[in-house]
């Protein structure tokens, strides 16, 4: 039994991955392996999980370093293995409290524990030092937790400390405990622990010497040959089977229970059955608020709901998230619930969501049934950024001391990290792993690991890569720097694959909370997150949810914000609008998406979404859920794309695969677009039950491993040939299905997602000008960049003015319906505490000069210099131009008696040019109102280059020549290697297909030229919408590199 | 024209180009070096400039602009030797110059004759091809204006070399205020800081900082700018700091008729170092090292340095290093000139504490080191330190100085057993008798070698392996009992060979 392994989550010791450690000992007939990963239970989720499909036990463990009991000495290394729930609770704690509070003094005195003393665990293993710790560790744990390790590694002079520790236990009556501390699961693992070991240590491989390991022994062994290394000490292997049996705990009994509702006026925890009441009560509330009680339906469904709810004992859940719900819309933050969570009614009369499913057709089931062992899932979206964060900590503080914290997120090795790590193990210099992140243009080419390499001989590398695999990353590589002939060249090629994916370190997940009333670090260690005032608990959402432990997510929706502030605008303007109650058949909200003229909108506005809206030609709100699903990988990677439009346009019938699939599949004409019509092909065709679906559900939505996928897969297939389904038809269900697998749309989230996009839509037609208002104030955020979105309010018939320091605001502002006025924000640098000292003064009463600005004002020199060059102080009397301003406002006012007299004045520096100003502008702002960049470089040099507004008129095959600024580089794993460009000029948008060859052809070109001159032919697409059909491609001449705000790539 | 300005444009780039005789039509770039940063362009060639490249900026869109694009990187012994080739030729024209920059001198003419400006830069020019380097030479009435002038190919005269050697002699200096105020960044003798600031202000030219009142520049943008205003204005004058080489403790002899034997040497030298050393003792400095050159009448020659174990001013301490030297060479003609130099370095006074010996005469021990690497070979003599590596026996040899500096490694090797082992250097192949046992065959017996038997007892395997980056190796130990308590160390290395590493005790 192999109880002190350490996997990689023990960052930077262990080389292999938790799940590989625990199929591997499965594979050597170990019956439990503890891992005891450095200060933390980070990777136990994960081996627990592995365990129990492996049929074996993941004893629950990990190792405190640098670690003083109370009176003993400081361990470097103490694994502590947990035996009972109590231990495990104590143990969390210890570990939270090491990671937010070190200073906190040891406790006393721990129970339910077994704490090992290793050869590893003091600095200085003398006799005495090492009696002294013994002791202690009696002390704390109790004479009966305590063992002492003996390692093999077969590396001379550890006899002599095995013959120490041995008369050490014997003296003490203590245990021996015969391990082989792995650090990888197998031998050819050694090359990646060795990189860590110099990752660790700060050096390179070749100054590593005696850091690395003396050989490749500490690997995972078998049973056998740990009883075979131990001949002579069978007590302590025996004690290693002992010791399992008594470390009972895994999570399985982890004892996580989720809060129960506090009422808010007399801080009372609720019972169930109050919550219950309590429940009913408000959503029979909302009912009526919502006019929905006059339909039979509608109550129906409610009764049914509530009596489901009460059955799984869920009541409080949904309290707590209406409470959450309520304290956003007390402070006035937009909310709006998505996820499953859109197929209750419930959740739709508590007001979490905006979707009434009974009106919709969703499937409840889909978020709640009977035989659902999991959490339902409700995600919430709230405006990012302050407005988000003030929820949030309104959950920390409603649950406070550590009874709140969010998911962390694994950041694990990305190919550029993964490359610049181990060339850097290797002595590459640091240039070459500059010039790959340069040339890694997409990186997820690189992400896939290459076959796992034959375990031969412990060292040879030879093979191990052959180059037709990795072709385009081996020349990468050499692009890099690096040679294919270079010795280190392998090396180099293996150490990236087995390091890529590893954990690298913990960050915190986007908005995932848990939260329990009893204490969440007796659940899982918490520790402080990089955010201030923020904790993040050991395991990431999959782990979470693995263990039952039930996660709100807290989003963040840029758009949100946006519209948020948009509404803010419409009100102070005296024309009001309230989201809910717009109509949602508005003809010119449709036909804005049909010309798929949706820059700036939510969901819809990406390139391949505005290729098909002119195709799809939504005309009803289900429409748009479909365009808003059908442009995911999912439905492209299953070739789901073409065939429903087809069918929409009628060019091909519609097929339902199997007449039974009639009513599930009739809304999407035959395509399974969504989760939910999938998960009811398998209930409708392989009879599987609602837990079966929910398996299915799971298996679609785990972004780990395709695993599960398979053996779901597996029984489907078995279930339809039972009942006699025929192989075609087989097929497509399960080719359907594997679609989804990684990219799984509930409609329900298509739905939600559809009342925003179709929310923005609708404020962009009849609320123009305080649409882009809203989305300037809520930048970065979508596909465009202010620059760009300001030429799309230009086409639309509103212009920006400046920024200036005598009529802006802090913020963007609408000064009327064709008309926007610039925030001072908008000027790069300028502090925050200066806008806010501008805005008072302007208030007491207007700047008479430029001197009295900067004496009231007091602008440093950064922000006099930014202020002037961005034109901010030209309204300002006695100033003339931005230079002008610049040449004044660089000498300080003096503060004698004639200051206040005029000077004379001098015009010294001459005004800015158009092309100048441009330039200051994109350089200080990264946007400019004035004339596009394209326009002025046309005037000057491409009179007779075509422009993005004559694409339309143009038929399909003309040869074109183009340029114009690149907006956004697009590479997706979909696309097989294709590129698309987006190139904006001063009439419009134009899109560029670059076929593969011609890609890798002007790859740097590309990635690199801020401008393009494209030539090739127009491609009209079935939707009316020009392409072109790149054949060359070139930097675009005299096109001023400072003159290109910033795009949007690869993402 | 009391000044004239020498530059060598883009010297780091040039200097690699020159050695490496490229094509001048061939594009060619000279990268930053830099830790996080990613690398951008810090030279080009001209060819590289047609391709609309230029500096600052970044590789992968230069490569993408210019695929043909050579990339250099620095090479910081090759400038600094143009620079002395550059040095030299400065100090021909006039002893009276300023070493302003790493590839920018200024001259005072104002003791050199010449007939006109242009004949005097014609002759430089011509003078200067033996650099072999592109170069700039300008003439001005103040040493910065000259500075400024030699920056530009538009305000100086030129030697260039595309694609054969030419020369441009310029008359223009009329236009100096026209040449770009980013000019002013490619010297550090006109510092800029608020250069972002004048762009945002549109100078373009220095022509428009001369346009703007001096006044008003100063009162903004602080003396510097009015210092540099006064520069281009030409008001300002300033003495140059003129460069004064290092005396060099050198001297030549040649023997006239050429000698046979190396006595004349030793006789000739003795007079010469005695010289030398007298000139060293004036300037307080000591000798650090003997530098020797012979030239022989078939047209070899022979170098050599000799580095004293201290520094000395004793002629007959480095004439007996001299001699021992000598000793051992083989002189393959008669010896036409020597060239001795003395490096110098200030000399040491120490003295020896009470508890600390230090070698009682420094120079003898030296000298024994000498003569024992002439025996052995240099690399073979030095104090021998196990390397940081598991494999077994390996060791550095590191240097031997004469005073015996040395400093351990700071992880020290310890010995993993109790028993002493005497190491068989190299080890012993021998004949084994084993058994398959896992990976590691177990040994039975001995067959060949001195110890042969069979195996009473044997503990192991210890397997070792490393360097699998690069030259992997592996092996396993075993620590072996033979009959008689004889114990030795064996090693394994797969797939069939036995050493005798060892034996115990």
């Amino acid at each position: 039994m192999e109880l002190l392994a350490k996997s990689s989550f023990s960052f930077l010791y262990g080389a292999s991955g938790p799940e590989e450690l625990v199929e591997r000992a499965a594979e050597l007939g170990h019956g439990a392996i503890g891992i005891p990963d450095h200060l933390g239970f980070y990777g136990s989720a994960r081996a627990h999980q592995a365990a129990r499909k492996a049929g074996i036990r993941a004893v629950v463990g990990a190792t405190l370093t640098d670690w003083a009991p109370v009176g003993g000495p400081t361990f470097a290394q103490l694994p502590v293995l947990v035996e009972q729930r109590k231990g495990y609770q104590q143990l969390s704690q210890l570990l939270t409290a090491r990671h937010c509070a070190p200073e906190l003094p040891p406790p006393e005195r721990m129970t339910y524990l077994q704490v090992i003393l290793t050869p590893e665990s003091l600095l200085l293993p003398t006799k005495g030092n090492l009696l002294k710790a013994a002791k202690s560790l009696k002390r704390t744990f109790g004479p009966k937790a305590v063992s002492i390790a003996l390692y093999r590694h077969q590396r001379r002079g550890e006899e002599r400390m095995n013959r120490l520790l041995a008369d050490l236990a014997e003296h003490l009556d203590l245990p021996l405990l015969a391990s082989n501390a792995p650090l990888y699961a197998g031998r050819q693992d050694r090359l990646l622990g060795d990189a860590f070991t110099c990752l660790r240590e700060h050096c390179t491989l070749d100054d590593a010497g005696r850091r690395l390991e003396a050989n490749a022994e500490r690997h995972l062994k078998s049973p056998t040959a740990i009883h075979k290394l131990f001949t002579d000490y069978p007590q302590a292997v025996r004690h290693s089977y002992e010791l399992a049996e008594r470390c009972e705990f895994t999570l399985e009994n982890l004892g996580y229970k989720f809060p129960s509702f506090c009422e808010q006026d007399t801080h009372r925890l609720l019972t169930v059955e109050e919550e219950c009441q309590l429940l009913r009560k408000i959503t029979l509330q909302g009912v009526i608020s919502r006019s929905l009680d006059k339909s039979k339906k509608h109550r129906q469904q409610i009764e049914n709901e509530l009596s489901m709810i009460e059955y799984l004992r869920f009541p409080g859940y949904f309290l707590i998230v209406w409470d959450i719900v309520q304290f956003a819309r007390s402070q006035g933050i937009l909310c709006q619930g998505r996820g499953s969570a859109a197929n209750s009614l419930v959740c739709y009369a508590l007001g979490i969501t905006n979707v009434d499913p009974v009106e919709g057709g969703l499937l409840f089931e889909r978020f709640l049934s009977e035989n659902r062992k999991s959490w339902p899932d409700i995600d919430i979206d709230f405006p990012s950024g302050d407005r988000r964060e003030a929820v949030i900590q309104y959950v920390y503080e409603k649950y406070s001391p550590r009874g709140a914290a969010m998911t962390a997120n694994v950041i694990t090795y990305r190919p550029r990290s993964a490359f610049r790590e181990m060339s850097k193990v290797l002595g590459f210099p640091e240039s070459i792993a500059n010039r790959f992140s340069e040339l890694c243009a997409s990186p997820k080419v690189h992400d896939e690991k290459a076959d796992a390499p034959m375990e031969t001989q412990e060292l040879s590398m030879t093979n191990y890569y052959p180059r037709d695999k990795v072709m385009e990353f081996a020349e990468t590589i050499e692009r890099s720097g690096v040679p294919y002939s270079h010795p280190r060249f392998e090396p180099l090629l293996h150490l990236y694959h087995a390091v890529l994916h590893s954990p690298r370190h913990l960050g915190q997940h986007s908005g995932g909370m848990i939260i329990s009333d009893s204490g969440l670090d007796n659940i899982v260690p918490l520790q402080p997150a990089t955010m201030p005032g923020r904790t993040v608990v050991q395991w990431d959402k999959d782990d979470c949810e693995d263990l039952g432990i039930v996660k709100v997510d807290l989003l963040g929706l840029g758009m949100l914000a946006a519209m948020e502030d948009a509404m803010h605008l419409c009100r102070q303007r005296g024309q009001p609008v309230d989201l809910a109650a717009i109509p949602k058949d508005d003809p010119a909200t449709y036909d804005l998406l049909c010309r798929a003229d949706t820059v700036g909108t939510f969901q819809v506005e990406s390139r391949a979404q505005m290729a098909t809206l002119p195709i799809m030609q939504p005309r009803k709100f289900y429409d748009l859920a479909i365009e808003v699903a059908i442009i995911r990988p999912g439905p492209i990677v299953g070739d789901l794309v073409h065939p429903f439009l087809n069918r929409r346009t009628g060019r091909e019938p519609v097929d339902y695969i199997h007449p039974l699939f009639e009513p599930i599949l009739k809304r999407s004409l035959g395509v399974p677009l969504f989760q939910e019509q999938v998960l009811r092909m398998a209930m409708t065709i392989a009879d599987f039950t609602g837990t079966e679906a929910d398996e299915l559900r799971r298996a679609m939505s785990c972004k780990r491993s395709d695993e599960r996928m398979v053996l779901v897969t597996e029984k489907l297939r078995s279930r339809m040939t039972a009942r006699g389904i025929n192989e075609a038809v087989q097929e497509k269900v399960i080719h359907s299905i594997g679609s989804f697998a990684l990219y799984g749309f509930p409609e329900s989230h298509a739905i939600s997602f559809a009342l925003i996009a179709y929310s923005s839509c609708w404020l962009k037609v009849h609320r123009t000008a305080e649409f882009y208002c809203g989305l300037i104030n809520n930048q970065p955020m979508g596909f465009y960049s202010v620059s760009s979105l300001m030429q799309d309010a230009k086409r639309h018939g509103v212009r920006c003015k400046a920024a200036c320091v005598v009529h802006s605001g802090g913020q963007t502002t609408v000064i009327d319906d064709g008309l926007l006025r610039l925030g001072l924000d908008r000027i790069k640098g300028l502090q925050q505490r200066t806008i806010e000292r501008l805005e008072e003064e302007r208030a007491r009463g207007e700047f008479d000069s430029l001197t009295d600005f900067l004496t009231r004002v007091r602008p440093n020199k950064k922000e006099r210099r930014l202020l002037a060059a961005a034109g901010a102080l030209n309204e300002l009397p006695e100033v003339g131009h931005r230079r002008d301003a610049l040449w004044q406002a660089e000498r300080l006012p003096e503060d004698d008696l004639f200051a206040n007299i005029t000077r004379n004045k001098e015009e010294v520096l001459p005004p800015m040019t158009p092309v100048e100003r441009l330039g200051t502008d994109l350089m200080i702002q990264g946007h400019s109102v004035g004339p596009h960049p394209m326009r002025l470089w046309r005037k000057e040099h491409g009179r007779e280059v075509t422009h993005s507004g004559h694409l339309s008129e143009m038929s399909h095959g003309t040869p074109v020549r183009i340029a114009g600024l690149v907006i956004c580089r697009q590479r997706p794993g979909t696309a097989k290697g294709h590129c698309f460009i987006s190139l904006e000029d001063e009439y419009g948008i134009a899109n560029l297909f670059v076929p593969k060859k011609t890609f890798h052809a002007n790859r740097l070109t590309i990635t690199c030229e801020p401008f393009l001159m494209v030539s090739g032919h127009v491609q009209i697409s079935e939707g009316g919408q020009p392409t072109i059909y790149v054949g060359r491609i070139e930097p675009l001449g005299h096109a001023p590199a400072e003159l290109a705000p910033k795009s949007h790539d690869y993402r | 024209m009391s000044y004239a300005a020498l530059h060598l444009p883009a010297l780091p780039l040039t200097s690699l180009l020159a050695r490496e005789q490229a094509d001048p039509a061939c594009p060619a770039a000279l990268l930053s070096s830099g830790k996080r940063e990613k690398s951008a362009i810090l030279f080009l060639n001209e060819a590289a400039a047609r391709h609309d490249l230029s500096v600052g900026m970044s590789t992968t869109r230069a490569l993408a602009r210019c695929p043909d694009l050579v990339l250099y990187d620095a090479d910081p012994t090759l400038e600094a030797s143009a620079k002395v080739e550059a040095l030299e030729l400065v100090d021909s024209f006039t002893p009276d110059y300023e070493v302003t920059g790493r590839d920018i001198f200024l001259l005072d003419l104002s003791t050199v004759l010449f007939a006109s400006p242009e004949e005097w830069l014609q002759r430089a020019l011509e003078e200067g091809r033996r650099l072999g380097l592109p170069l700039n030479l300008a003439l001005a009435e103040t040493p910065d204006l000259a500075h400024l002038a030699a920056l530009s190919a538009r305000t100086s005269s030129t030697l260039r070399y595309r694609p054969k050697s030419e020369i441009r002699i310029s008359s223009e200096a009329a236009s100096l205020h026209q040449l770009p105020l980013s000019l002013l960044g490619r010297s550090s003798a006109f510092p800029l800081p608020q250069a972002d600031l004048l762009e945002l202000w549109g100078l373009a030219r220095l022509s428009d900082l001369v346009a703007l009142p001096r006044q008003g520049l100063a009162e903004r943008l602080g003396p510097d700018l009015a210092r540099l205003h006064d520069i281009l204005t030409g008001k300002h004058r300033r003495l140059l700091q003129l460069h004064r080489p290092t005396q060099g403790y050198h001297t030549t002899h040649q023997f006239e008729p050429p000698i046979a034997g190396i006595d004349p040497i030793l006789f000739m030298a003795r007079r010469l170092l005695q010289v030398l050393c007298q000139r060293l003792a004036s300037h307080q400095r000591a000798a650090e090292s003997l530098h020797l050159a012979l030239s022989f009448e078939n047209g070899a020659a022979h170098s050599r340095h000799l580095r004293q174990s201290e520094p000395t001013l004793d002629p007959d301490i480095l004439l007996r290093s001299l001699h021992t030297h000598l000793d051992g060479i083989q002189v393959p003609a008669p010896v036409t000139e020597c060239h001795f130099r003395l490096s110098a370095t200030l000399p040491r006074h120490s003295q020896h504490q009470l508890f600390q010996r230090g070698l009682k005469d420094p120079h003898q021990f030296a000298d024994t080191l000498k003569r024992l690497s002439g025996v052995v070979g240099i690399d073979q003599l030095g104090i021998p330190q196990p390397a940081a590596s598991y494999q077994p026996g390996l060791f550095e040899l590191h240097p031997l100085e004469a005073d015996l500096k040395f400093t351990p490694s700071e992880e020290p090797v310890l010995p993993s057993g109790r028993l002493p082992m005497k190491r068989q250097r190299p080890p012993l192949a021998v004949h084994v008798a084993s058994e398959k046992q896992g990976r590691h065959p177990r040994p039975l017996a001995l067959l060949t070698g001195p110890h042969q038997g069979t195996i009473r007892e044997a503990r192991g395997p210890f397997p070792l392996s490393g360097s699998w980056w690069e030259a992997a190796w592996q092996q396993s130990e075993w620590d072996i009992e033979l009959p008689k308590n004889l114990l030795l160390q064996v090693t394994h290395t797969p797939p069939h060979d036995w050493h005798l590493t060892g034996v115990y005790g």
